[in-house]
């Protein structure tokens, strides 16, 4: 394990490229988990943050000699993952998803009442989330939640400083009139 | 929402440099952030990977685009100073303004439908008016009056083809 991480991303994309598709394997451990947490942040529902993650890594495997940075390859992914994740916020198919139904698990250890009470607390928290639009939500959670600086969210979103400082800025605008406490 | 508050949350700030009241709403941020935070343990489902490696086995292999034809086809970005841009557009419109030309003088000749402008000028220091007519205006369109001092008269027209003949009226001066 050890040394599957000390290769190089470029190193695994170089592989890929010439012909073991097993070696893509490494890059699917090494930002599933990544890429699974930010669309979870994004759609809210487990089994669709799931289905984008896995047609982001399929879409990036069929794409890969399109990467032009392998040495940044998991960013790549990323943007492909974010890119769906839009989409799928876009798409009237977002409707038919229940976000009752979508508790997201809670890792909390031993204090049930803590737990309730944070659960409650995100519950609440996500509710506004899913009333900002899909850039407000993308900026917000990068920047607030992910605790991205915005130089590398311009990276990769490819979107300028200060139309990722407005996305963030309205999107707390409306986070502080929905949750009524921050005011 | 308070300029300094937002620059807090911008990292532009500590908390430290907020004033007392900005504090407890800066806190309020934090805390939704670090609830959110929290999911950062959550990891993706066990059986994604075996799903995603599962596809990509069925999925044929990416294409390795090699030599010259990897080099022409690759998007890349280029950097070009302000300076030499605009340098390279003036070098470009140079050429493309003598190449459009055929004429010794290097004027261009334009191109889409023809106008041709047919220019009058007549040396008559006599002359109280000097009028022209042509097929430039319909030969019965009437005389124009050319414009000028009393020693040259000048006048501009156009038509779509080139003028036929351009008979000339001179109104001496009197006395």
């Amino acid at each position: 394990m050890s040394a599957e991480n000390d290769i190089s991303d470029g190193a695994v994309v170089q592989a890929v490229l010439g012909g073991s598709k097993d070696a893509y394997r490494i890059l699917v451990r090494r930002y599933q988990d990544a890429l699974y947490r930010h669309a979870l942040r994004m759609v809210k529902h487990p089994d669709e943050a799931a289905d984008i993650v896995q047609r982001a890594f399929v879409n990036g495997f069929k794409k890969l000699e399109r990467c032009h940075d392998p040495d940044r390859v998991g960013g790549w992914l990323f943007r492909i993952a974010a890119n769906l994740c839009k989409d799928f916020l876009k798409s009237p198919r977002r409707e038919d998803v229940s976000v009752e139904g979508a508790e997201i698990p809670l890792v909390g250890e031993g204090d049930v009442e803590r737990d309730f009470e944070r659960s409650e607390t995100r519950r609440v928290v996500q509710a506004a989330l899913s009333r900002l639009s899909a850039e407000q939500r993308e900026a917000f959670v990068m920047k607030h939640v992910e605790g991205r600086s915005y130089e590398e969210m311009c990276g990769l979103l490819g979107v300028s400083k200060s139309a990722l400082k407005m996305r963030v800025m309205r999107a707390r605008e409306e986070l502080q009139s929905l949750l009524g406490v921050y005011r | 929402m308070k300029k300094e508050l937002k620059a807090y949350l911008d990292g532009e700030l500590d908390r430290e440099e907020l004033s007392p009241d900005l504090r407890a709403e800066a806190e309020a941020w934090d805390t939704l952030s670090s609830e959110m935070r929290a999911l950062d343990a959550t990891s993706a489902p066990g059986w994604l990977e075996q799903a995603i490696m599962t596809e990509v086995a069925l999925s044929p292999l990416p294409v390795r685009r090699e030599g010259w034809a990897a080099w022409l086809l690759r998007p890349r970005p280029i950097r070009v100073s302000p300076l030499a841009g605009a340098l390279a557009t003036a070098a470009l419109l140079t050429v493309a303004f003598f190449v459009g030309s055929d004429r010794p003088d290097g004027l261009p000749i334009a191109t889409g439908p023809t106008e041709i402008f047919v220019e009058f000028s007549l040396e008559a220091p006599n002359a109280t008016s000097v009028a022209v007519a042509g097929d430039f205006n319909g030969w019965e369109g009437g005389w124009v009056r050319a414009r000028g001092s009393r020693r040259r008269w000048h006048m501009v027209g156009s038509r779509s083809a080139p003028p036929r003949c351009t008979p000339v009226h001179v109104h001496p001066r009197r006395g």
